[in-house]
């Protein structure tokens, strides 16, 4: 085995925190003002690489949830109204504004998430203010993007999204849902309120009329409130695959886009340049903590290459760097919250008992917080939990293969959909291998790649819809003169 | 009483503002404006041809950022209907290939999928009034990923128009701007050999013996209505189609 010990050490870097002011207790955003629960309801929301409280948030009521779809449901014949390009300029205005204020949002984001700053400052906040860039540029070209289908928005779209990108799902389901002349109620994360309660600032200063975009913090029972109202015309929900199909039996309307779990298989030939796609895996496994729903969370790699490969995979993790998230050389940040942690660790246990062997990295760990250190198993079957059951953290299951046909069976040997990825210098292979592949989302000699104009989005269990790209219009229109 | 600074008025030319090389100018609104000689016109040419591989290579994405940009420094000097239209064409910049392109369902075992590429270097003699009908054709033909060579009807609205493209994040040479003669501008352009595709108001017929010697594109503008002509027609005026074929293994 190589050495363990890092060949240099890094000194700290941290990014300044004094950008960020937050407020002691923040409201809901209803009809375009911060407003208090029906009820005083509060909640902390902490850091989760300190276990400090950061902020109270407001927990929305039911009667709050009502108050909200009103506000939208009032604002959406003006909205749906206005000129197409004039409701695409104010989406314009928001990509500016979140360009403009890109700092302050990613150490939010990394202080309330728990994502290393590198990841918040070059990943979310870009593709977030590329998302509303991108779809501000569409509000006037619905008519080009489905011809002679007479595209109209349903409503008013309930949208509740997850923890793991708090700010760029938020405009995930935003950005379409508003170009397309539809009013939001948006409910972000129990853990992560803070910066979707930061956008709805600039959302404010945007100028976006009251009611357009309505913001509820809250639990699940907000959540469930909200997606099973009488007065959504949409309901859009990204998490795990139990809740959306909670979702499917609960919600009043069939204009449904559910983006869920995932166990992505990363599939490397024996062919494929083997440093590349070990970087590619790394990546894919251990981005985010591996809080991904496309995380390529298994690896299947060909048996003549497994060996050296895990060697590669094993000297690899030992130069990731886990720790403080405003550090900009930290690779992995703080695990999302305590429950998270402890379902990861439960998890680990059941793939040792099942007699998988662990690999973990030997970074040190701060003492406060919720970590995690870069995990692989091997010797894993394909009936093994972690095999199976999406760990959401970063752990990685190794397995092996001797045909291109045995790894495609074992890639789709699950209930999921969502991504995966192919390892190989042949072309042909790539797309002979791909086109057997029940994912969503396919990546060929890279990983996580996410751009809005790529549309993105799951098969099977990982739900169903497409968000970005010219296809995320669709399920917030009524085409062809569908109710 | 104060006494006002008055503006002499430059082309766009690479970047820089420059008067005709021949010294020539002609009255317009009582201020004299250059007036672009062949040698003006071949000047812009070349200046277009180094900056459109470049201009081609930036992804839409960032081409749609420089032309919002574009909008925003056109805001509050020329008409809001020309910050509108480099607006709606800022936006097709990353869109047209979704709109243009296809993936095409052939019988044998091939990955075939056809995209647009820009033709590469336009010459847009816009019809007048104003800087619509000129900002229009010029910002289609950039949000394809081309460069371009415009002769401005209007010299006042055009040069505006070309000085705010100069304080826009545009590079040099993407987009310059001449002023002069319409006829003997239009025909150094329909005669350029290093024009590849070419614009003129209707009717376009007497330019097509010149374009053809080269097989240049001859695109005909209408000459009024432009308050409803945007949309993605003429961007696919300034592209060609690109078709790739890959095996897949079978």
């Amino acid at each position: 085995m190589p050495s363990t010990e890092a060949a240099w050490t890094y000194a700290p870097a941290p990014e300044g925190r004094d950008i960020v002011k937050l407020r002691q207790s923040y409201g809901l955003f209803i009809d375009g003002q911060f407003v208090e629960p029906t009820d005083g309801g509060r909640f902390v929301t902490e850091n989760p690489a300190t276990e400090e409280p950061l902020a109270e948030v407001a927990q929305a009521t039911a009667a709050d949830v009502d108050r909200a779809i009103a506000a939208a449901r009032a604002a959406f014949p003006a909205w749906s109204g206005l000129p197409d390009l004039e409701r695409g300029k104010f989406l314009f205005r928001l990509a500016r504004l979140i360009q403009e204020r890109a700092r302050e949002l990613a150490v939010l984001e990394s202080l309330d998430g728990g994502k290393p700053i590198r990841e918040s400052r070059d990943v979310d906040v870009p593709l977030a203010a590329a998302h509303f860039f991108y779809y501000a540029g569409w509000a006037d070209k619905l008519g080009e993007a489905f011809p002679g289908r007479d595209p109209r928005p349903l409503g008013v779209a309930a949208q509740v999204i997850p923890w793991n990108f708090p700010l760029l799902m938020a405009v995930w389901k935003l950005a379409p849902a508003l170009a397309t002349g539809n009013t939001c109620v948006l409910k972000p994360a129990e853990t992560t309120p803070l910066t979707a309660l930061l956008l709805a600032e600039l959302v404010q200063d945007a100028g976006i009329p009251p009611g357009v975009v309505n913001i509820l913090t809250g639990d699940g029972t907000t959540g469930a409130a909200l997606v099973s109202h009488e007065g959504v015309d949409k309901v859009a929900f990204t998490g795990s695959t139990e809740v959306g199909k909670r979702i499917m039996q609960t919600a009043k309307t069939r204009h449904l886009t559910l983006e869920l779990g995932g166990k992505a298989a990363n599939i490397v030939f024996e062919d494929a340049p083997l440093d590349q796609a070990v970087e590619g895996v790394v990546n894919g496994i251990y981005f985010n903590q591996g809080h991904v729903c496309c995380a390529g969370s298994r690896l299947l790699v060909q048996e003549s290459v497994a060996e050296l490969f895990v060697r590669k995979l094993a000297h690899r993790i030992e130069s990731l760097i886990v720790g403080d998230p405003l550090d900009k050389n930290t690779d992995i940040g703080a695990i999302n919250s305590r429950a998270q942690l402890t379902k990861i660790q439960e998890l680990c246990a059941s793939g040792e008992e099942e007699g998988c062997v662990r690999h973990e990295s030997g970074a040190a760990l701060p003492e406060r917080g919720h970590w995690f250190r870069p995990t692989f198993f091997t010797e894993v079957a394909q009936t093994h939990r972690i095999a199976r059951e999406e760990i959401f953290g970063p752990v990685l299951a190794v397995m092996t293969f001797r045909t291109p046909e045995e790894a495609v069976e074992k890639a789709n040997n699950t209930v999921y959909g969502l991504s995966a990825g192919v390892w190989t210098d042949k072309g042909s292979k790539i797309f002979k291998t791909l086109g057997k592949l029940r994912a969503g989302v396919v990546w060929a000699n890279t990983f996580n790649k996410f751009d809005p104009s790529a549309p993105f989005g799951g098969m099977q269990e990982s739900g169903f819809g497409r968000e970005g790209g010219r296809h995320g219009l669709a399920p917030y229109l009524s085409l062809g003169g569908e109710a | 009483m104060r006494t006002s600074v008055r503006k002499t008025w430059k082309m766009v030319v690479n970047g820089e503002f420059v008067r005709s090389e021949s010294g020539r100018t002609f009255e317009h609104d009582g201020q004299q404006v250059p007036l672009a000689s062949r040698k003006d016109v071949r000047d812009a040419v070349r200046a277009a041809r180094q900056a459109q591989p470049g201009w081609a290579s930036r992804r839409g994405y960032n081409r749609g950022q420089i032309l919002y940009r574009l909008a925003e420094m056109v805001e509050g000097r020329l008409d809001g209907a020309v910050s509108d239209r480099l607006v709606h064409y800022a936006g097709w910049c990353d869109k047209a290939a979704q709109v243009l392109g296809a993936v095409n369902p052939v019988a044998g075992p091939y990955f075939s999928f056809s995209f647009p590429e820009p033709v590469g270097v336009v010459g847009i003699v816009a019809p007048g009034p104003g800087a619509l009908p000129l900002a229009t054709g010029v910002a289609a033909a950039l949000a394809g990923g081309n460069a371009v060579v415009a002769y401005a009807p209007d010299p006042i609205v055009g040069l505006e128009f070309a000085e705010a493209s100069v304080t826009s994040d545009l590079p040099p040479g993407v987009l310059n701007v001449v002023t002069g003669d319409f006829s003997s501008v239009a025909s150094h352009l329909a005669a350029h050999r290093d024009v590849d595709c070419l614009a003129v108001p209707a009717p376009a017929q007497p330019y097509a013996e010149a374009c053809s010697d080269s097989l240049k594109r001859l695109v005909e503008l209408p000459r009024e209505g432009w308050e409803d002509l945007a949309g993605i027609g003429w961007v696919e005026r300034f592209v060609e189609i690109k078709t790739v074929w890959h095996p897949v293994g079978t």
